[in-house]
Formats: structure tokens, sequence, C-alpha cells
């Protein structure tokens, strides 16, 4: 794993802030919008602590001592309190509340995310690393959660102290209010230099991190391959640039975020400053009480501190909005195989296949690796495809399950163009068995009944039986309730084709689909399902992929591919007697298992 | 508090710049009781005393306080992330280093989701303490205790009445932190398997489309991210009830203050300006109290993360070199199974291998036969010593594997494994996985011999075609073809190959057969295979049957036998006779001879080796 691989680091990236995006992240709290409202009254029940608490110890000079008058002091005091129990009550229903809002929002996030990526087509997964997809679900959507959980009520709650206590410094003395803010265009000007170095700087260590997650998947997925090679030293080489990188992209960072508090308060302190000078100045030119004075500057006092606490959110807000960004742009990634409008679920099949002038090529400037295909297959029929690696088989194969759209022709079963009826409904008639068969954590029952939820044993038992796995399970002191690990590793390659194999047929496919189903399974096995083949294939439609000619020979018809076109066609006999490539092919492999 | 004290460990290399921090927090905290001083200052002695003089010097030392503050913030913080960021990356790069150690029987049980959110959220967790919670921590108690002390001195009596609602909140505090630990710990397990579904569920994408199982799927992750959420409410509802509470106490401090202060400055106990000062003086009290809660709730949830990334770093590899290891010398390649027995850790009553005895001469090309699950992959295993085994030994050239290092035997040997894994990177790294150094002449000439090269020389960068996760897509044959030449660069002495051309089409498996026998002739070499004709170099065929070698021989001597290995090769080529049958009539004699002359004895051939 070369380091050049991984994503880089972007420059600053000026863009003003993106309100459009912000509000989208707003959006994520319209369905809770009862709750927030509920939870801004809350929010002012202990605001009321903060706007009057100020004032209320201003009394206590003005009322209490000053004119020696014990009783108002303790009222006052009494007062006070209740402010207090008010503030309790109101904190203890704001973080209920919030928090319940704040989760909510994570989990619908977290499942619009999943649910999106379930949606999208295989292009999606063969252009991103597993560990990069799996970070923006989770580290990313937590810095959106974070913004959500702490930051919202910080902002509200602080918003309306700050809202407040201005309203209250203006009703005190607007003089000394306007002296107060005078230093705040500093503020905005300041903010707004940081904001996109901010940022970005988020952004890239959002990155930094998404790249340590794909390698460490990386790198679990291949340790075998890694131990066997002994390179456990240079791939460490490689992780640590990376926590490296991730370090300095979060220093770049802070360094500039950190800035944003320090240049608060002193701003803050400076303006309260101003204040002091001009509130004594006017106390003693008698304009103003003692109390007025005290309690303005009181305020002030009140009112640096949620301006401090709203700035640190700023940061979060903006690290928020750089994975924001990440997560939208998956959101926004249309599926590009999707159902259409229009689309009907596809009724019961006979699996009549067709093919009608297909072009299909992975990327626009790719040559064609399907060239005008055109090929009509009747229900029942068995096709096998040879021809040699990328020659275009697999291609055919994802174009009938439509993991992929043709560019030009369609494709269609039963008459049916697939892209007029749903997915759902056309993949529940087929199924396919790949090369690299993929198994879930989890029974060996659950594995083959997952491409049919709720088939009972004796189903199950029996596609077990077709394919040969049943021996090997009743080995087992768990039979069916092995658990084949993760990926099924617990499993031999071979016995995992055969879960898998057993999995697609317990679906009673109409169209099957091997792509080299038995590829790793022992000879006698192979046979034994060669030879049940017939049976386990009768009424359905099948595509046969195998490099091993001897498997295909009974196939109705075997195509021969190359180039991304069909150049033979016919049964193994007509197509020997043709004396074309297929020929050349089996004389090839002939010589090959001759010679053993 | 193992777990603190172990974490709090990570924290020596960076011990200087965590006292520097430390002595920042101190000198800001300082300046910050400075500065409601000054304010009171300003207020008692300058407005009240109706000097202007005094107010500007007050308020202007007030700038000039806060700009020291401000300033000793700012680098508090700073050095303080730089420490949390360099601890979590230390402890990132340990647990890749113990990952990259860890064994095979490792790796059977834990889910790769699993490693993931240990190395991602939970690592995020202890640094956001670390780099973060621990300052604010140290900060806090800083300015409370400071605060307070400061307070006596000013007016002692009011103070003592004052403090009197931390006896309550203590209580509080207390009750908190008792509850709040295990529910972050339980946070930070489910989040694991939250993890691992998401992680199957896209390794799986491929299954999980072709059966249109998306709504399943669905319903297990909503399983899982709801477990989440509602495991968060569980432990928010814990906060909600104790926060509001330790604010309801610092609240009482300020009740306190206004009737308590307040009759005290009436008569004539205190001064007005203490009584103002004691506002802002409380806060250097309230904001700690305030943080408290918090900062107890981020220290426990990365208590509870830590001791998921300690479980890791605690592992011990459960094949690693002996403190008396040896190196292996370079060897001939003799090997010797010797009365070898292998159960799975995890699965120790079932034997995969049962006395298992088979020696291989230098040199010797030797073909393993045996029905899916009898254990011959399992042979590899041990012989690269990803396993150890139960019983028995394996000998290499006289030593026994588990008496030399590790390094020094798998340098001597190369596998190309069942399932061909290939790196994000490009096709020529890829190659030269094992042997980094590798010339491109040595990466294309292993190429040439896997038979890669031309499929490799046709894509759009050649040898510099980035491939793997976030690369082109190969086909099964492709990949194996480079797994092989990776396998090839290595020259290896021992040359294992397990399935190794099982996807490739017949006509390069032929070719690459032709290649490979040059070189095999150099080296021991095993090779695993279902078909027959990918073993027909081999000199010597073993038939494993219920972890046992059941026949081993030539094929003339087993044919001979007539055992297992006659009966194999009747059920391949009874078809394959039909077909040469039906071909002889399908194509005529003509045809058949073009085949007849390529034929060229190979039942001699391999008898004569």
């Amino acid at each position: 794993m070369p380091f050049e691989v991984y994503e880089k680091e972007t420059e600053v990236d000026e863009r003003p802030f993106d309100v459009g995006r912000f509000r989208r992240m707003l959006r994520y709290l319209i369905p809770y919008r009862r709750r927030v409202a509920a939870i801004l009254i809350a929010i002012l029940m202990s605001a009321a602590v903060t706007l009057f608490e100020p004032y209320l110890l201003g009394q206590v000079v003005d009322r209490g001592i000053t004119p020696r008058n014990p009783t108002a002091i303790t009222q006052i005091a009494l007062l006070l309190l209740g402010l207090h129990l008010l503030g309790w009550i109101g904190n203890t229903l704001r973080i209920n509340w919030m928090n319940h809002v704040g989760q909510s929002v994570l989990f619908d996030l977290r499942q619009e995310l999943f649910n999106h990526i379930q949606k999208l087509s295989l292009r999606f997964y063969d252009q991103r690393p597993v560990g990069k997809i799996m970070s923006r679900i989770t580290s990313d959507v937590n810095a959106i959660a974070e913004l959500v959980n702490n930051g919202l009520v910080t902002i509200i709650g602080q918003g309306i102290s700050i809202i407040g206590i201005t309203i209250v410094m203006f009703w005190l003395s607007w003089q000394l209010s306007l002296l107060a803010f005078i230093t705040m265009p500093i503020l905005a000007i300041f903010f707004n230099k940081v904001r996109p170095h901010i940022e970005t700087g988020w952004k890239n260590v959002q990155r930094t991190t998404s790249n340590i997650s794909a390698n460490t998947n990386e790198s679990v997925n291949g340790i075998y391959v890694t131990q066997a090679f002994q390179r456990e030293v240079p791939n460490f080489g490689t992780f640590q640039r990376l926590t490296q990188h991730s370090n300095d992209a979060w220093m770049r960072t802070i360094r500039i975020e950190e800035m944003v508090w320090p240049v608060v308060d002193i701003v803050g302190v400076g303006g309260t400053a101003l204040v002091v000078v001009a509130g004594a100045w006017l106390a003693l030119q008698g304009e103003v009480t003692l109390g007025l004075v005290l309690a303005f500057t009181g305020y002030l006092w009140r009112f640096w501190p949620p301006i401090s606490s709203m700035s640190k959110v700023y940061g979060q807000a903006l690290s928020a909005m750089a994975s924001a960004e990440r997560i939208f742009e998956f959101l926004d990634t249309p599926a590009e195989v999707a159902d259409a409008p229009h689309a009907i679920d596809l009724p019961p099949i006979d699996g009549a296949v067709q093919f009608d002038h297909v072009n299909f090529r992975y990327d626009p400037d790719q040559e064609m690796v399907l060239k005008k295909i055109n090929l009509a297959v009747l229900p029942g029929e068995t096709i096998a495809l040879v021809g040699p690696t990328g020659s275009g088989k697999s291609s055919m194969i994802n174009l009938l399950m439509r993991f992929y759209d043709p560019i030009e022709g369609a494709i269609r079963v039963d008459g049916y163009d697939l892209r007029d009826v749903t997915m759902t409904s056309l993949r529940h008639q087929m199924a396919i068995v790949l090369q690299d068969s993929f198994l879930f954590s989890g029974t060996i029952a659950e594995n083959i009944r997952y491409s049919t939820v709720g088939a009972s044993d004796e189903a199950v038992r029996r596609v077990a039986e077709a394919v040969h796995l049943a021996p090997f399970v009743d080995s087992l002191p768990e039979g069916y309730d092995y658990n084949v690990g993760e990926r099924g590793n617990r499993l031999s390659v071979g016995q995992r084709q055969l879960v898998a194999f057993a999995r697609a047929l317990l679906a009673d496919p109409r169209v099957l689909i091997l792509d080299e189903a038995t590829s790793s399974v022992d000879t006698r096995t192979e046979l034994v399902i060669q030879q049940a083949m017939e049976r386990l294939l009768e009424g359905r439609t099948a595509f046969i992929i195998a490099h091993r000619l001897s498997t295909i020979r009974h196939a109705d018809r075997i195509l021969v591919i190359e180039n991304g076109r069909i150049i033979e066609s016919g049964t193994h006999e007509a197509l020997l007697a043709r004396g074309g490539r297929y020929l050349d092919l089996y004389r090839k492999q002939w010589v090959g298992q001759r010679a053993a | 508090m193992q777990t603190y004290k172990r974490l709090l460990s990570y924290i020596l290399p960076y011990k200087g710049r965590y006292t520097l921090a430390m002595a920042l927090v101190v000198l800001s905290v300082l300046c910050e009781l400075l500065t409601p001083w000054l304010f009171g200052r300003a207020v008692d002695l300058g407005v009240a005393g109706g000097d202007m003089q005094l107010v500007l010097l007050y308020s202007g030392l007030l700038i000039v306080a806060q700009l020291v503050r401000s300033g000793f913030h700012y680098m508090q913080w700073i050095v303080q992330h730089q420490a949390g960021q360099n601890i979590v990356r230390d402890i990132r790069d340990q647990l890749y280093d113990k990952l990259q150690l860890l064994s095979q029987s490792f790796y059977r049980d834990m889910p790769t989701g699993q490693i993931m959110s240990r190395m991602t959220s939970d690592v995020e967790s202890v640094q956001e303490y670390m780099g973060w919670g621990l300052l604010i921590q140290f900060a806090a108690i800083t300015s409370f205790v400071g605060t307070a002390i400061a307070l006596f001195f000013v007016d002692g009596p009011l103070t003592s009445v004052l403090l009197l609602p931390l006896l309550p909140l203590a209580v509080v505090v207390y009750f908190f932190d008792k509850h709040i630990g295990a529910m972050w710990k339980a946070i930070r397990d489910q989040m694991g398997q939250l993890t691992t579904v998401l992680q199957e569920n896209i390794s799986g994408v491929r299954v999980v489309k072709a059966f249109a199982s998306q709504a399943l799927e669905i319903d297990k992750f909503r399983g899982r991210n709801g477990e989440q959420r509602d495991l968060n409410l569980k432990r928010a509802k814990v906060e909600a009830w104790s926060f509001p509470a330790m604010d309801l106490m610092v609240g009482l401090i300020f009740v306190l203050l206004a009737w308590y202060g307040g009759l005290r400055v009436m008569n004539g106990e205190t001064t007005l300006g203490t009584f103002f000062a004691y506002q802002w003086y409380l806060w250097g009290i309230i904001w700690p109290v305030r943080f408290g809660g918090w900062i107890i709730s981020m220290m426990r949830e990365a208590m509870g993360a830590a001791p998921r990334l300690f479980e890791l770093l605690d592992r011990d590899p459960q094949i690693a070199d002996r403190p008396d290891a040896r190196p292996l010398p370079r060897v001939t390649g003799k090997i010797e199974f010797r009365n070898v027995s292998f159960a799975f850790p995890d699965d120790p009553s079932r034997n995969v291998l049962d006395g298992f005895n088979l020696t291989i001469m230098p040199g010797e090309v030797v073909a393993i036969l045996g029905e899916t699950g009898t254990g011959k992959s399992s042979i590899f295993n041990l012989m690269l010593r990803f396993y150890d085994v139960t019983e028995g030994a394996i000998l290499i050239d006289g030593h026994d594997l588990r008496e030399v290092t590790l390094e020094s035997l798998r340098r001597q040997m190369a596998i190309v494994p069942q399932e061909s894994f290939l790196f994000s990177a490009t096709v020529a790294d890829n190659i030269a996985y094992g042997h980094p150094e590798a010339t491109r002449e040595q990466i294309v000439a292993a190429a040439k011999l896997a038979h890669a090269h031309e499929f490799i020389v046709a894509l759009d960068q050649g040898y510099e075609s980035i491939v793997g996760e976030r690369g082109i897509g190969l086909s099964g044959g492709q990949k194996q073809r480079m797994a092989l030449a990776r396998a090839l660069l290595t020259e290896p002495r021992i040359l294992l190959l397990d399935e190794a051309t099982s996807a490739v089409d017949t006509e390069t498996e032929h070719n690459i057969q032709i290649a490979l026998e040059e070189v095999m002739a150099h080296r021991t070499s095993l090779i695993i295979a279902q078909r027959l004709s990918t073993i027909k170099h081999a000199d010597r065929v073993v038939v494993i049957e219920a972890g046992r070698v059941a026949e081993s021989g030539t094929h003339d001597s087993l044919m001979a036998h007539d055992g297992a290995y006659a009966r194999l090769y009747a059920l391949q080529y009874r078809e394959q006779d039909e077909a040469e049958q039906e071909a002889l009539a399908a194509i005529g004699r003509e045809h058949y001879d073009d085949v007849d002359e390529q034929l060229t004895d190979p039942h001699l051939e391999l008898a004569g080796r």
C-alpha cells in the first residue's frame, strides 16, 4: 500500500459559507420541530436565571444594602432561589429533550445514509474502499450529531441569553450599550477571515481519518498475505505516515480554531473596560446610579461568555459543515441503476432472456467491453459462456443481474426490458453463485437462508443435499448451526462455494447464474453436482461460466466470447465440428487435461 | 483505576509538554483571578471613590491582564492538543503494530468491524479526553481550588457559607460518576457491533444486491442503529438528571451570596466592592462545576473505550518467535511432517489433520489432492507457521519450525493463496509486495512467468495501474496470475501453490504450467489442486483423506495401486473419454491428429521423473 493511493488534503477553500448546506443540516430537525419548540421554552426557563440574576443582585444593593433593609435582601434572595429552581426544571427538561432530538437525528441520518448506499450501484462500491464508506457513516455522522447534541443547545441557549442580555443592557443604558458593542465589528472581520481555514481544516482531518480507516480495513483483510510475505515493517511505515498526517492536519486546524476563543475574550474585556471607564465617568457626573453601572457591567460580564461558548461551537459547526459536505456527497450520488418511476413488478417469468444489440462499457473513456451483443435464450435453456479472462463474460452477467445498465440496446426477460421492472422483483427470480463466495457471519443455515428468509429447515436441508454440502454439515456437531465466521472464514473455500450454491438454489430462481461456481470444489463433489445439475437446472434458464470445458459440455448452447463479441455459438459437438476457436480452446485444454 | 493509570502512562513521553501546559493553566487561572480583582478595585477605588485616574489605571490593567491570559490560554491549548494528538497517534500505531503481529487464529474470531471501530471511534474517544478533557479537568480543579482559597482570604465567613452547597453537590457527582461509566462501556461495545454489521454489509454488497436483500440488511442495521440510540438515551437520562442538579447547587451559591453577602455588606462586615467582586470570583467555582459533569462523562467515555484498545494491545500473538529462536539458514527444502495433528484453536475437538506423516525431499514437486475440507490448506498454514501443530512437529531441513524465527522461515517460502488478495496499489507494487526492492526488470520477468505480463501491458497505465479496493477491477484469473507473479518474484526456496490457477482459463493455465516447470526445478514445491491437469508436473501425488495421507506415490504407482487416486482419475476422465470419443466423431481424424501431436506421452514423463 504505497502512500500515494490515499486521498490528498485540499487547499484552503475560499468559497463563502454554504448557507444551503447549513439549512439542509437543519432540515433534519423538522420531524422534531415540536420537541425543538418545547426545548426553546425550557431554554427560556434556564435563561431567566442568566437574565435576572445580575439584576436581582443589583437590586440587593439598591433596595437592600443602600437603604439598609434586611427584609428586602431576604425577599430578593428568595426570589433568586425560585429563579434557580425554575432554571433547574428547565435544564432537566432541556437536556432530556435535547438528547432525544440529538440521538434521533443521529439515528435518522445514519439510517438514511445506510439506506441510501444500499440503493447505490456497484460502480459506487467499485470506486471506494470499504473503510472510506464506513468512515462517512460513523465518524462524519458523529461530527454532525455532536453539533446537534451540544452545539445546538449552546447556540439556542446562549443565543437567547445574548439577545436577552442585549435588550436588558439597552434598557438600562443605551449609551453604555453602544459603547460596549463598539468592538464587535472586529470580531465579525476575524470570524470571516478564519472560517475558510477552519472549515477546510476539518475537511482535511476527516479525510485523513478516512484514510486511516481505509488502510486499517485493507490491512486486516490482507493480513494473510502481509504475514506470508513479511511485509509488516513497510506496512507499518505507511500507517505511521497516515497517522502522522492526521496528526498534522488536526494541529493545523486546531491552531487556527483555538485562536477564536482568546480573541473573543480580548475583544470582550476591551469592551468591558470601555464601559467601566465611561460608566464611572457617568456615575461621577450623577447621570446614572452606581447600582446601574454595576448591574450593567454585570450583564456585560455575562454577555461575553456566551459569545465565547458560541465561538467554540463555531468550530464544531464548521467541522460539522465539512462532514455534512461529505455526507451529502453520498446522499446526492444518484443510484445509477434504480427503479424507473413507471417500473412494474416483474410477474413470475418463464425465463426467456434476450440481449438486444447491447453495447456496454464501465467508463465513458473506455472501449466498449460488450459490442452489439445479440442473444436470445429460451426458457429452460442452459447457456455456457467461454472465453479468455476479460472477454466480457462477467460483464454480461453484471448486465443480466442489472448491476449495471447497458449503454445501448436492451436486455429483456420474458419480453420485459429490465429497466421497466423493479429490481427486487427481478432479482428475486434470479440467483447467482459468484466466483468469490461471500458469506455473512452467522450459521450455515442462516447463510443458506439469506436468499429466502423464512424457508423451512426441510428446504434448507434439501438444497444442502443437492449441492453435496449435507455430508459435511452432518459431520459437524453443531450441524446447520455451525458458525461460519466472518466471510465464512471458518470454512474452506470449497465449502464456502457449496454454501453459496445452496443459497442460490434455495431461492428457486427462474434464472440461475453460475460464475465459476465450483472452481474450488473437489473433483468428486463437483462431479456429484454435475450429475445432479440436470435436475437442478430443470425448468430454469441457466448461464454458466466455467474455464473447464468438461463442465459445460452438456450445455444446450455454448457461446465463445472474445473481445466483447459472441464469436461462436452452438452445441459442444457443433462447435467442435466447426473447427474454430472453440476447438482451439478445447484442444489446448485437452492437452492439459490428458497430460496428467 | 487500572485503566485510568494505564491511559495516563501514555503521557510519560510527553511529560514535558504536559507540565508546560499545566503551568500555563495555573498562570491563566491566576490571570483569571486577577481580572475580577482589578475589576473590583476599579469599582471600589475608582467608581465609588470618584477617582477617574484609578478607573483608567485599573481598566488598562484589566486589558493587559486579559491579553496575558489569552496568550497563556492559547499556548496552553496548543501544547495540550499536540500532546493529546501525539498520544493518540502512539496508541494507533501501537494497535496497528500489534494487529500485524497477531496470528491468524485471532483474525478467525475477531470481526473486522470490531477492529475498525477500535482503531477509529474508540481511539477518538480517548483522544477527546487526552487532548481536551484532561487539561480542562486540571484547569477546573485548579480554578476551583484556587478560587476557593483566594475567597477565604478575601472574606472567610462569607466564603464558608457560600460553599455549603458543595456538600450536596459532592453527593450528586458521586452518583453520577458511579453510573455513567457502565453506560459508556455499553455504548462503546455496541458501537463495535454496529460497525461490524456495517463492515459486513459493505464488503458483501454484491451478494446483498444479487439477492435483493436490501430490506433485510436495512432491518439488520436499523436494529443496531436503534440499540446505539437507546443506549445513548439511557446515558443521556443520567446526565439529564445530574447536570441540572449540579447547576442548581451552584445556583444556591448565588442565592446565599445575595442573602448572606447582602446582609454582611449592610452590616458593614464587608465592602460593596467585595460583594461585587464575589460575583466574578464565583465564576472560578461555577464553571468547574458546570463543566465538571461533562468532564466526568468524557473521562468515563475514554475509560469505556480504553479497555477495548488495551484488550487488543494485550493480546499475545499465539505464534511468535521463541526467546531462543534462531534464524533458519538458507534451506535446501526438505520438509518433514512428523505425526502432525492439528485442530483450530476455536474448535479443538475437531482434528483437521490427524497423525499426518509426510517427507518431501529437496527440489521435489508434490501435489496434494483431497476433498473439500480435508485439511489441504491447513498444511500450508502450518508450514508458514500461521498456526502451530497441536501434536507432532514439522521440520524443514531438520529444523523444527517452532525453533526458528518467523521472519527467516517465511522469507524462504512463498504462497499463492486460494483467494488472491491484492492491495490498493499499483500492479508493480503488488507484484513486488514480498520483495519491495525489486527492479522493474525483475517484476516484469515474474509477471511474464506467471503469464500476467500480456494483460498488464494492455491496461491503461500498464504496471502503474492501481488495482485492489480502489483500483480497476480485475477478473479472478488475472488476480491469481498477479498473486503468482508476486510469489515467484521472492525466489522462494519452497513454493506453495494453493489452487493457484483455479480461475485461470485453461489455455493460460497450460502455458503457466510450462513456465512453472523451470521455476520448480530449483525448489521444493507443493501444489494443491482439484484438477489433475494442474498437477501434471508433480513428481509425487499425495492424496489426503480425513486428515491423513491416504496414498502417496507417482501417477503410475498410484494408478497401479488402484485406490483413491485411481478412482479420482477415473471420475475425472470418464467424462473426458466420452468427450474424446465425441470429439473424434465430430471433428474427424484430421483434427484429432493435431491434438495428438501435442501429447508428448505425459504418463511416461510423469513416471520417468
